[in-house]
């Protein structure tokens, strides 16, 4: 055998990592880790943009695939900004971690980054985003793209509530959910616990 | 797995074809073809960068990072420039600009998204990998890249004069020097 068929030999099989390496960092998929919250476990996905959505682990796979087409593999977040997930989640609003809302049209990021300025232990009306968005009479377009924040608790839709001081729906896991949240951070007071 | 050029310095028809085709769905559709460039061309950059890096570890990491950025590259590009890309060449470009700078830069480029089990550590490594590395190690730099280049990548000397931005006169007289040292060194063994 020649010294250059030698050579040509030396190839083995592609290391069983590379190719979901590959999908991560390029953003074709998607990683996943779970994360305590008030409400329970939760499921954070992220690519290298930032974290691109939040749901109850329990069901959370079928209810991704429903909504997004990427596939999605458990990883760790980039060590950039790992860190800032667990506090994001607890004080209600991204601050230092970055979010990923490409998914969603440009009216509906723009209440979304509102949302994500209401202080926790209080709450807003919808009325109030749309005022925000200079958009005052778009009040039910602002309820629906709260409704479909991918981010819920991070970005925090928990804290948009009825005018009239009901509660209104929430979409992680349904309304006790935004009860305990509310609960949790001192804001139900006030508030008419029915939707 | 496809047929490289291997020893011969032909690329197989069907290597060419294959090439075509890939570059036309990269065109058209990115992201559903990017995962079978990785497929198709996965395994000689890794195997390439294994030899000419000498380690696994970071054979992986670079050839991870060489598909991110050649993603990205893609994505920014006309499809005609798609289209005229000598793919295996160009990719390996990146891959080579990479790991010129990858040790340098590794503790402050951007981190990626990364698995979190190290699956790629449990890979085994060819029968006799470790006696090539001692091997190569004999090649300078330079023999050693064009070397692997040549007979384990299978491009062409013209490729490689591109790829490493050598002369091409240069890099033939590397790898006849850099072969000439692993005869020898396999003759010692024997």
């Amino acid at each position: 055998m020649t010294i250059e068929t030698k050579l040509g030999a030396l190839v083995g099989g592609l290391p069983t990592g590379v190719s979901e390496g590959v999908a991560l960092g390029t953003g074709l998929a998607e990683g996943f880790d779970f994360y305590d919250s008030a409400i329970g476990l939760v499921v954070v996905t992220f690519n290298p943009e930032g974290v691109s959505s939040v749901d109850i682990a329990d069901g959370y796979e079928e209810r991704y695939a429903q909504r997004f087409s990427r596939p999605l593999m458990r990883a760790d977040a980039p060590s950039a900004w790992r860190s800032y997930i667990p506090e994001a989640i607890e004080r209600g609003t991204p601050g230092k971690l970055p979010v990923d809302l490409r998914a969603v049209t440009d009216f509906q990021r723009q209440v979304l980054r509102t949302t994500a300025t209401i202080p926790k232990g209080e709450v807003r009306p919808y009325g109030w985003i749309a005022r925000k968005v200079d958009r005052p009479r778009a009040v039910r377009a602002v309820g629906t793209a709260v409704a479909r924040n991918p981010i819920p608790l991070i970005i925090p839709c928990h804290r948009v509530v009825r005018s009239d001081g009901h509660i209104g729906n929430y979409s992680l896991g349904g309304p006790h959910n935004k009860i305990d949240l509310l609960e949790h951070e001192g804001a139900i007071e006030g508030l008419k616990l029915d939707l | 797995m496809y047929g490289a050029a291997g020893a011969t310095g032909c690329p197989e028809l069907g290597f060419q074809l294959l090439m075509e085709d890939l570059k036309e769905a990269l065109a058209t559709d990115l992201d559903n073809a990017f995962p079978s460039v990785v497929e198709f061309m996965g395994t000689r950059l890794f195997w390439g960068l294994r030899r000419i890096c000498g380690d696994h570890q970071e054979a992986e990491d670079l050839t991870q990072e060489t598909f991110i950025r050649a993603y990205r590259a893609l994505g920014s590009y006309e499809e005609q420039r798609i289209r005229d890309l000598e793919l295996q060449p160009w990719l390996w470009t990146i891959a080579m600009n990479l790991g010129r700078n990858h040790l340098r830069d590794r503790s402050r480029r951007p981190t990626l998204v990364e698995m979190q089990t190290d699956v790629g550590c449990d890979d085994p490594e060819l029968v006799d990998g470790a006696a090539w590395d001692r091997r190569l190690d004999l090649l300078n730099r330079n023999q050693r890249a064009a070397v692997v280049l040549r007979h384990v990548v299978g491009l062409g000397t013209g490729e490689i004069a591109v790829v490493l931005e050598r002369p091409e006169g240069t890099v033939k007289a590397d790898i006849h020097r850099g072969l000439d040292r692993l005869r020898r060194a396999l003759e010692k063994e024997e």
